[in-house]
């Protein structure tokens, strides 16, 4: 077959790609994308995950290792089959947080650190730089099966260069067209739907032609597996197990895998079609390889290589129009990969590394003259380039050997190095920046000193000593028997330590370090996507001119999308016709708008550029919110004390009124007192000094002796008052409780009062029925509060015919005793007074004659407190009236 | 994940009002359910990709070609369940929005 025909036959292919690619780009602008962007698309696209390596390398691994090849299918196809589990979540925190790559997604989790999301594309570049040789391989070894026969050389170069220029050419063209807020490329994904027709369909035609063209039917053919040379291989339970995992996991961690299914998912219910029919596509992709390789292996030359046996099956047969439809399906399988890998690279090396490079060179922050744009898509299309030329550049210095081949399992055991922490920032919201890059750092340190390094062969990177040996003779550090693991498979030894060092590096660091709020923050909008879907972050408005806002959002979004979005914010905030204002809201969704183009972390930053610095990060929100709670605190404790204080302040303020009382009443006490004490004194001196000097009549003697004693008793009974005063006061009185008839109680202290004022005219009513009550208290004590209150009556009543009636009621447990005169009564201004010491009111009337101390009615009121009473005065009767209530039972302590 | 609680006529919540409401009640739980098996589904796939390959000794005589058929079919049932599965939850998923859409016309 003519090289020239077949170099034409792709050409006219890659033309065809163009053009799909070109009118899917068209629908889309026009705004037709419903059936761009149906379930059968995007499960098409997903079909990434199916390089050159799977069309012509799964029938080599077929032929190697037998069944073994199946389980980099099954692994994904488990996982897209529990899609409920982890996909599902894994598609809607992508979506809601924008995120451009796998990268962007970890650096978002992890505090929107850009350090881990430099970390994670070194990773992916590393690992996906062989991958993309190995794909520029393939094409140049099916070019060269046309050519010569498979033997490769020098031609291979150049047909790997120029297939890379090619695939360079066409990533930029429809990879970078635009910078899309959603990172959605329809010409790309139209044309990787295209392409994953093709290399089925081609695979499918292969395949059917060998079991009904060359076997002989499905019977035959089962015969003839069992009779081929694979038959002889035997499952490997751990090679088996540990495939199926990495596959499972490097569906989830590729990043073109990545890209496909998270970035370019344009509605989530495509993936509850992707999760059956994406394994659909792949079981019928592996569905023919074992037939391919058993066929292959019984009717080609002993010599031939297996990986070819798509291609070199049908052209021994003479089908050529079958191995170009295989070759185009090889060439549709490498390209896509390549084309969707370069694509997530280049996002991932122009958001995590050229644009932060490029906004710190900028001196004047993100708003001056320059269009950030042209700066995210150069870059990108420079990071296109540099990717297919280190691709490139990698295949050229592997000289396509057959080390190539393995490099696929190699490269997948790479990239699932980030799978704890991607899951780990799904589902852990403990898991922290520090952690996950430990992780990541160490998985990948150990992959590559007991994988990737030793997989090019002795004494290539490390001497077959070292292999052999270990380093400095150390033989617990053999690359291929880590700490004397002998025995394994290197990919699963690799796979076992790596993981082991990757998870348990991961989940100690996190547990032993803090993280920041920002990480704490964005973990919980991971893990609880499905309950909440927040704004992440709060701006704080004003300070930030919406025409620096402008400028920036033009620069990146493109002036259409930017202006689109100022206006519609603007008619949103009422305000049509004028820049919008910067309110939090607005910012956050521009801040989201952005993130779309150049990543969280550069989004964030470049707000936080044009905001002058006055960004409201979630770190100062806390450290705001922390230094309030402690202000609240101090101020309520500060009330505390000030409450304290006042009670305090009030509580002295009434005991010092209450001394200045006390004081006052003591210096009126005292005066009081020594006038009441000078006044007999006075008399009875003056009255014995008259005796002493003698000759005096007996009548006068006598009559002066009289004088003397009567002052000397009134002294004493003002001395025994005070004294019963103080003892009441003071509560040491001695109250002797007895049964009493309250009318004899009465009786005894009319006669008492008669007795002491002699020739009292008070006349004295009584209800002697009402008074036929039993008491049980110190009867003595109360006919003294009787005695004083009848004799009172005496001296003070000034009514001409002066009359007391005593009136009692017994109101339940109580006893009203109302004493009422029919004089004038006390004075208004008086009653407050009455009840006090020396209270004795100046009425001269009675004042000298009585000789009352002014204590009786002090003294009968600390008497009624005692037996559990009390004596009140009542204003509203006509005359002086006395009212003393007491409890029938009296209860005191008896001492 | 809330679970529905198995109704067993004894429930003392709120009583449901009689009529099309007892309709709607049972579409969240089948789509409960429906959930369930695609959760299950991929564990149960595993367990019959995975562990025969952990079980199998070493010398014993198998066939190729009886492994092949065994890990398409597996595959294939596991397709054909998860595309029913799906397909159920969409049409669940349509009937509470139509259904939520009636009990917005009656209101």
């Amino acid at each position: 077959m003519q090289l020239d025909l077949l170099v034409l036959i792709s050409l006219l292919y890659v033309g065809m790609l163009f053009l799909v690619a070109f009118a899917a780009e068209r629908r889309a602008r026009a705004g037709k994308t419903a059936w761009l962007r149906s379930p059968l698309i995007y499960t098409l696209s997903l079909s990434v995950y199916c390089t050159g390596w799977t069309f012509y390398g799964a029938v080599g691994f077929a032929a190697r290792s037998g069944l073994e090849y199946v389980t980099i299918y099954l692994g994904p196809t488990l996982v897209f089959i529990g899609w409920w589990w982890l996909l599902r979540k894994l598609v809607r925190i992508g979506r809601t947080q924008r995120a451009t790559s796998i990268a962007d997604l970890l650096s978002s989790r992890y505090g929107k650190s850009n350090g881990l999301g430099i970390l994670v594309t070194i990773l992916a570049v590393i690992g996906t730089t062989p991958y993309i040789a190995l794909q520029l391989q393939s094409i140049s070894l099916a070019v060269a099966v046309f050519n010569d026969g498979g033997t490769g050389g020098a031609s291979g170069n150049t047909t790997a260069f120029w297939t890379a220029i090619g695939l360079a050419v066409f990533t930029v063209v429809f990879g970078t067209r635009n910078l899309d807020v959603n990172e959605r490329h329809h010409g790309v994904v139209m044309a990787i739907a295209v392409e994953a027709v093709v290399k089925l369909f081609a695979l499918l035609a292969v395949g059917v032609f060998v079991v009904w063209g060359m076997a002989g039917g499905i019977g035959p053919m089962l015969q003839q597996i069992d009779a081929s040379p694979i038959s002889a291989w035997k499952v490997e339970g751990g090679r088996w197990i540990v495939l199926t995992a990495l596959s499972g996991m490097a569906i989830i961690c590729l990043p073109r895998m990545f890209q496909v299914l998270v970035v370019e998912n344009s509605d989530e219910r495509h993936l509850a079609t992707a999760s059956w029919a994406f394994p659909l596509y792949l079981m019928l992709i592996s569905l023919f390889v074992i037939p391919i390789a058993v066929v292959g292996l019984s009717s080609m030359p002993s010599g031939a290589n297996p990986d070819q046996f798509v291609l070199t099956l049908p052209l021994s047969e003479g089908q050529n129009t079958l191995a170009v439809l295989a070759f185009l399906g090889g060439f549709s399988a490498a390209t896509s990969m390549v084309i969707v890998a370069s694509i997530a690279l280049s996002t991932m090396l122009s958001n995590h590394v050229v644009m932060p490079i490029w906004l710190s060179l900028q001196a004047g922050g993100a708003s001056v003259s320059g269009d950030v744009r042209r700066v995210v898509l150069y870059s990108r299309r420079l990071a296109i380039a540099a990717v297919l030329a280190l691709g490139y550049g990698y295949y050229v210095l592997s000289g396509g050997s057959a080390a190539l081949a393995k490099i696929g399992l190699i490269s997948f055991a790479g990239v699932a190095q980030v799978f704890p922490a991607l899951i780990g920032g799904l589902f852990w919201r403990g898991a922290t920046r520090r952690g996950a890059a430990a992780g990541l750092v160490g998985g990948f340190l150990v992959w590559a000193y007991a994988l990737f390094l030793p997989s090019f062969g002795p004494d290539a990177v490390f001497s077959a000593s070292m292999l052999a040996e270990g380093p400095f003779g150390l033989s617990f550090m053999r690359p291929e028997a880590l700490f004397g693991l002998t025995g394994l498979d290197p990919l699963v030894h690799a796979m076992l330590w790596s993981m082991v060092v990757n998870t348990g590096l991961f989940m100690a660091v996190s547990l032993a370090t803090f993280p920041s709020p920002m990480e704490r923050l964005q973990g919980a909008e991971f893990v609880n996507v499905f309950e909440h879907s927040s704004a992440p972050r709060i701006w704080s408005g004003g300070a930030a001119e919406a025409e620096d806002l402008l400028v920036m959002a033009q620069r990146i979004l493109g002036p259409e999308e930017a202006t689109e979005l100022f206006t519609k914010t603007a008619r949103h905030q009422g305000k049509i016709g004028y820049l919008p204002d910067p309110t939090p809201e607005f910012l956050s969704e521009l801040e989201i708008n952005l993130s779309g183009s150049v990543g969280a972390g550069t989004a964030h930053a470049m707000i936080a550029q044009v905001h002058g610095g006055v960004s409201v990060s979630v770190a100062d929100l806390m450290a705001v919110a922390d230094e309030t709670a402690q202000i609240m605190e101090y101020s309520t404790q500060l009330e505390a004390k000030s409450d304290e204080l006042q009670a305090t302040a009030q509580e002295l303020w009434r005991a010092n009124e209450k001394l200045t009382q006390l004081s006052i009443q003591k210096d009126a006490f005292l005066s009081q007192i020594s006038h009441e004490l000078r006044t007999p004194m006075t008399s009875i001196r003056a009255f014995s000094e008259i005796l002493l000097a003698g000759e005096l009549e007996p009548e006068a003697r006598s009559k002066y002796a009289r004088i003397i004693q009567d002052e000397s008793i009134r002294l004493t009974r003002l001395l025994d008052d005070l004294l019963d005063l103080s003892v009441l006061e003071h509560g040491q009185v001695v109250l002797d409780p007895q049964e009493e008839r309250l009318g004899d109680v009465l009786d005894r202290a009319q006669a008492a009062a008669s007795a002491a004022g002699s020739g009292m005219q008070l006349s004295i009513n009584r209800d002697s029925k009402n008074e036929n009550l039993v008491v049980r208290t110190d009867t003595g004590r109360l006919a003294q509060v009787f005695i004083n209150l009848i004799s009172n009556a005496a001296k003070y009543c000034d009514h001409a015919n002066p009359e007391l009636s005593i009136k009692t009621r017994s109101l339940r447990e109580k006893i009203q005793i109302d004493f009422v005169d029919n004089g004038s009564g006390i004075p208004e201004d008086s009653h407050s007074v009455i009840f006090e010491k020396f209270a004795r009111l100046d009425d001269d009337k009675a004042a000298n004659s009585t000789g009352g101390a002014g204590l009786g009615l002090a003294i009968s009121r600390e008497i009624m407190e005692r037996l559990g009473g009390s004596i009140s005065y009542l204003p509203d009767r006509q005359g002086g009236a006395f009212r003393v209530t007491m409890p029938l039972e009296s209860v005191f302590e008896t001492a | 994940m809330p679970e529905s609680k198995p109704n067993l006529g004894l429930d003392t919540g709120p009583k449901a009002p009689t009529g099309p409401t007892l309709f709607l009640q049972r579409q969240p739980y089948r789509r409960r359910r429906l959930i369930d098996a695609a959760r299950v589904l991929p564990v149960f796939g595993s367990f019959l990709l995975l562990v025969p390959a952990l079980l199998i000794p070493q010398d014993v005589e198998g066939s190729t070609s009886s492994m092949w058929l065994f890990l398409f079919g597996v595959w294939i049932v596991m397709i054909l369940s998860g595309s029913m599965i799906v397909r159920y939850m969409v049409d669940a998923d349509d009937r509470d929005r139509k259904g939520s859409e009636d009990q917005e016309a009656q209101d």
